[in-house]
């Protein structure tokens, strides 16, 4: 067993418990420092991560982790959000009632679950990686606890969540029964034989619905709005960014890693998930009002598109995920930020009526995450998206390059793009020239939330017009899979 | 030479973002130089593409490796065609400046977003990577969406969203059919000129040319893809819809001809009738119910529908006469539309505060403002493509070239300008010649400008000039139809 | 031997535990009304047994939340009990392979759980008068 594989996800916890440890000794005046403190510990981190990248992969742990590009880079992504999310939670703070130094110990816990699932190579650390995330977001999401919407997103965050690990444990059994192994690189050896028990299908298949329940697409979608809507903004902003990203690691490793020969036969199913998933998500965003809950089924949408880079099952379609996240984080870290500093008690699209007057910096910021996510260029969305349709047709043009039948999901997926351009331009609206806003007072913008706030539009403008970087950083980390 | 004018227009626009927000006049003043830079360096573009030995031949501006896993190139490129609309942008930019001359509130963002929308316009004209055309033809839907719906009059909101997301249908129709393209060639390249080379098969460019085609046709108008220009363009304030019409939608019909057109040339052939039947029935369509329209504004839009089917029947002529109307009448109907728009929108509804016809009648607006009624009479013989307007020769060309192909079609297109020259008559003496109850002193009415003037005079004049001297233009136009790039196109039509 | 033959077999001393159980459940019962005697019955002594609480009335009866803390605290360290048994059994084959590695992890273990000992603690978790 070698521990330096493990550096940087016990530096993480080791955060954590210091943190759990200074908070009983700190005056409850100072404990906004332990955030900002936190922020800085995962920057750290963040930093000592580009000394572990190159190298070949490594496996260790008994066969069970997995240190190799793909790794690293969600690792590096997760560290990101977190930094991002600690700072959120320290403009939220006064929100929260009590246990401000717990919320930053369980969120640096429910990172460090995170990224084991990056590294995951084996069903049992998929598992407690998962269990790790989960349980900690029982907690998070239900912080708030004498807010009564946010107890209920806890509970169903709960009931649905043990669901979908009933799921999972039910797939991992199967798959233990007839592979006897958990292990990936095991299963794979034997994927040919494997391949001839339907129990072994049905074990694969059951997984898989696990993992759609974290990545919020069909036919486990259904909690996300409600649970975004409820749960306190940074533990939003930490479920709709690192979560998915987790559940989309974890998907990749499974179908790329543990069970390659299989993968090849569901690109079928996986567009219908996509597919459904993406008109799901864009049609019930039409309706909403409450920005989270409208974040919530944009985020369901997402998960769509990112799902079509699955479904194409090809290694520019899994580096088309890579970025797509890449660019996702930053687009919603924006978006949370301006949430979370504005809406402070009025989460109705409405409260945001008048906010380019109030502070240009909040609405300009908000106004470009939403054009990203709409998809248009050239911010990171778009290139995102234009990357995820190439797998896509790349998909198709393998298949049959000649008929239009192979290319209908593209189809699909641009009309839902086209449809969310309806809701996120609606925001646009109302920041910019709602008629007699209620209140025009200026927002004082703190410092913490300039920064990353800062941070975040750069990145998203730099991810849609410079891509060359991270794009070839996500095709090297995709080597890790197999297709 | 005209790789300048994207940049300078968004240098602009930046520029005006980082002006202090009160000064309305040096944000105006920033605006029309900048305007005028961009039109100077079309113009000696231009110029210097003429005396250059290129012939009709793409002659690359820029052109360097932008995302090299993908091998998509920051390219951009010339020929006649695209030089051709350059001006009618540049020409349109700065006399849409000086029709926004009165606008009082926000003026700095207005301005900037305009900007915007200028350069991103030219960025489409001059973007011969695929990826590239289309990230300028996305990047024009924000400043439209936003320039309708904050500075637009009637239903704006409404107008704009309309707009924006039927331009959104089309460019997703277009993507899909851009990336299957890159991967099908198999050549992983965007570039223009590489993957016209290629030979898609027959199969696939049976359904991608309809898909490119008709995504990029909608921002031309195409019919039954048209509703939106009516509502967008009456939505919009004065510049706003002098830019739809003028520049907008001619980013469709030449996306529709430089990409569609150009790469799948024998899916073009398979749908060549039923494209021009359409353009047909846009033509009389949109001049009949531009016949009975109350609101001038709308009359105006359904004219920009009816026009801009000429220009789509002369592309599928797929003669090089027939091709040389169509891009003769994208300039001719970008700069008439646009003074239509201008006189109504600014001279008229600023001053009348109406655009009903039949409240205007009563208003003899011909001795209230003898210059807007002028100027009226002048854009709307060019309009009905009168000789000596630039309208006639473009539309001359495009039903000679018609006539050889579609005979009986292009006989309707004939009723469509008799239509045509119904409808403005009408318009004529009901806005502006009624004898009218209400004494002219009655009301009060501010003088015409004279930034209106100088615009008025640069549109007129850009539209006589081409009418008398046409061979500026066509000196630009016909070489390029020649270049190897239009070949396949032309070579399979009848010529 | 078929291999389900051989899989099922395995199971027989589960077979013969569940046998024996049941025997000494009925045998003890049987036993008790042969040799016992017959005590005088009351409805209180007719009543279920629920570890000393009245099994009948209102679900719902308040419990001091020190109860359930320290229920979870029990818990907690009672898991702690139940790891320690099973890595003691292996400690010593394990320790002449990887020493480090079977130390280490129960140090880290414990160490883990130390601090979560401390921070009940000092939040008073121990504390009853409050």
């Amino acid at each position: 067993m070698n521990l330096s594989l493990l550096t940087l996800e016990l530096g993480v916890i080791g955060l954590a418990l210091a943190l759990l440890l200074i908070d009983l000794w700190t005056p409850p005046a100072l404990t906004g420092r332990l955030g900002l403190a936190a922020a800085i510990g995962l920057l750290l981190i963040l930093a000592l991560s580009w000394n572990m990248s190159g190298g070949p992969p490594v496996v260790g742990c008994g066969g069970m982790f997995a240190r190799d590009g793909l790794a690293l880079f969600f690792k590096r992504l997760f560290l990101a959000v977190g930094v991002l999310v600690v700072l959120m939670g320290v403009e939220y703070r006064e929100r929260l009632a009590l246990g401000f130094g717990e919320f930053n110990v369980i969120l640096l816990i429910a990172l460090a679950g995170m990224m084991f699932a990056a590294s995951a190579n084996d069903f049992v650390l998929l598992f407690v990686a998962m269990e790790l995330m989960s349980v900690s977001f029982y907690v998070l999401v239900s912080f708030q606890r004498s807010r009564l919407p946010s107890l209920e997103a806890g509970v169903k965050y709960l009931i649905l969540s043990a669901l979908a690990a009933a799921f999972l444990v039910f797939g991992i059994a199967l798959i233990f029964g007839v592979g006897n192994t958990t292990n990936f690189a095991a299963l794979n050896a034997e994927g040919v034989r494997l391949a001839q028990d339907k129990l072994y299908w049905l074990g694969l298949l059951m997984v898989l619905l696990g993992l759609a329940f974290k990545i919020a697409a069909f036919p486990l979608q259904m909690w996300a709005p409600d649970v975004y809507q409820g749960a306190p903004t940074p533990v939003t902003a930490l479920l709709a960014i690192g979560s998915k990203a987790a559940g989309f690691v974890l998907l990749l490793r499974v179908l790329f890693v543990a069970a390659p020969v299989l993968a090849a036969h569901w690109s079928k199913l996986l567009m219908l998930a996509s597919a459904v998933t993406i008109l799901y998500g864009n049609l019930c965003a039409i309706p909403q009002r409450n920005l989270k809950r409208l974040l919530g089924y944009s985020s369901i949408a997402n998960a769509g598109y990112l799902l079509l880079g699955v479904a194409a099952v090809n290694a520019s379609g899994a580096a088309a995920v890579l970025y797509y996240l890449a660019g996702y984080l930053f687009t919603l870290a924006a978006a949370f930020l301006v949430i979370c500093v504005v809406m402070r008690d009025n989460e109705d699209i409405g409260a945001l009526a008048g906010l380019s007057r109030r502070s240009p910096l909040l609405a300009g910021a908000l106004a470009l995450a939403m054009v990203s996510l709409a998809g248009v260029p050239p911010l990171a969305g778009f290139l995102g998206k234009f990357l995820l349709f190439r797998a896509l047709i790349e998909r198709g043009a393998a298949e049959s390059p000649e008929s239009f039948r192979s290319y209908w999901l593209a189809g699909v997926a641009v009309i839902g793009v086209v449809i969310s351009l309806y809701y996120y331009f609606a925001v646009i609206r109302v920041m910019y020239w709602a008629k007699d806003p209620p209140d025009l007072s200026p927002i004082i913008v703190p410092a913490r939330v300039q920064i990353p706030l800062a941070v975040c539009l750069v990145a998203m403008i730099y991810l849609g017009v410079m891509p060359g970087a991270v794009l070839a950083g996500a095709t090297e980390a995709v080597k890790a899979l197999k297709f | 030479m005209l790789a300048w004018t994207i940049l300078i227009s968004f240098l602009g626009a930046a520029a005006l973002v980082l002006l202090p927000a009160e000064s309305r006049r040096a944000a105006r003043h920033t605006a029309l130089l900048t305007a005028l830079a961009g039109l100077a360096c079309a113009l000696a573009g231009a110029v210097q593409y003429e005396r250059s030995a290129a012939s009709g031949t793409p002659v690359d501006l820029v052109n360097f490796s932008w995302i090299a896993d993908l091998h998509i190139h920051f390219h951009l490129a010339a020929d006649g065609v695209s030089i051709t609309l350059v001006l009618l942008t540049g020409i349109a930019a700065v006399a849409g400046v000086l029709f926004s001359w009165n606008i009082e509130r926000r003026t700095r963002e207005f301005f900037a977003l305009y900007l915007a929308l200028i350069g991103s316009v030219y960025g489409v004209f001059l973007s011969f990577d695929l990826f590239l055309l289309f990230v300028f033809y996305e990047l024009a839907i924000i400043p439209k969406y936003f320039l309708i719906a904050v500075w637009g009059s009637t239903r704006r909101e409404y107008g704009a969203m309309k707009l924006a997301l039927y331009s959104l249908v089309g460019s997703a129709m277009v993507l899909v059919g851009l990336i299957a393209a890159y991967v099908v060639s198999g050549a992983q390249t965007f570039d223009l000129t590489e993957l016209a080379k290629y030979h898609f098969p027959a199969a696939f460019q049976h359904w991608a040319f309809p898909l490119v085609f008709v995504g990029f046709a909608i921002l031309a108008g195409l019919w039954p893809f048209h509703t939106w220009a009516p509502t967008g363009h009456v939505a919009a304030p004065t510049a706003g819809s002098m830019l739809l019409a003028g520049v907008v939608m001619k980013l469709g019909a030449y996306g529709a001809l430089r990409v569609a057109m150009t790469l799948f040339p024998e899916g073009l052939r398979a749908w060549q009738n039923e494209i021009a039947l359409l353009a047909v029935i846009g033509i009389v369509y949109g001049a009949t119910v531009a016949l009975v329209q109350r609101d001038l504004k709308f009359v105006i839009g359904y004219s920009s529908v009816s026009h801009m089917g000429f220009v789509l029947l002369g592309l599928m002529t797929l003669s090089k006469i027939g091709l040389s109307g169509a891009v003769l009448q994208m300039f001719s109907h970008g700069i008439i539309a646009g003074l239509l728009f201008a006189v109504v929108g600014r001279m008229v509804y600023d001053r009348a505060h109406t655009r009903d016809l039949t409240e205007l009648q009563p208003m003899n607006l011909s001795a209230l403002a003898p210059f807007a009624a002028v100027t009226f009479v002048i854009a709307g013989a060019a309009s009905m493509g009168l000789p000596g307007f630039s309208g006639f020769i473009a539309e001359l060309q495009v039903l000679a070239g018609a006539w050889q192909v579609f005979p009986r079609l292009t006989l309707l297109a004939g009723v469509g300008i008799l239509v045509g020259i119904a409808f403005m008559v009408r318009v004529w003496i009901k806005a502006f010649f009624a004898e009218g109850d209400i004494k002219a002193s009655a009301i009060p009415i501010e003088p015409i400008s004279m930034p209106e003037r100088a615009g008025a005079l640069v549109l007129l004049g850009t539209t006589v000039l081409i009418g008398l001297w046409p061979g500026l233009l066509l000196n630009l136009i016909t070489p390029t139809l020649n270049s190897t790039l239009f070949q396949g196109m032309v070579k399979g039509g009848p010529q | 031997m078929k291999v389900a033959d051989y899989q099922l077999s395995q199971y027989l001393p589960v077979l013969i535990l569940g046998i024996v159980a049941v025997a000494f459940a009925a045998g003890t019962l049987l036993l008790s009304v042969l040799v016992g005697k017959r005590g005088r019955d009351s409805r209180i002594k007719d009543t279920a047994y629920e570890c000393g609480m009245l099994p009948v009335g209102a679900g719902g009866t308040r419990l001091s939340v020190k109860f359930y803390l320290v229920a979870m605290l029990f818990i907690l360290f009672d898991i702690e009990v139940v790891f320690l048994y099973p890595w003691a059994v292996i400690f010593r084959s394990e320790a002449g392979r990887e020493p480090g590695v079977i130390l280490g992890s129960m140090i880290g273990f414990m160490l883990i759980l130390f601090i979560g000992y401390l921070y009940a603690l000092k939040k008073g978790a121990f504390d009853w008068k409050h």
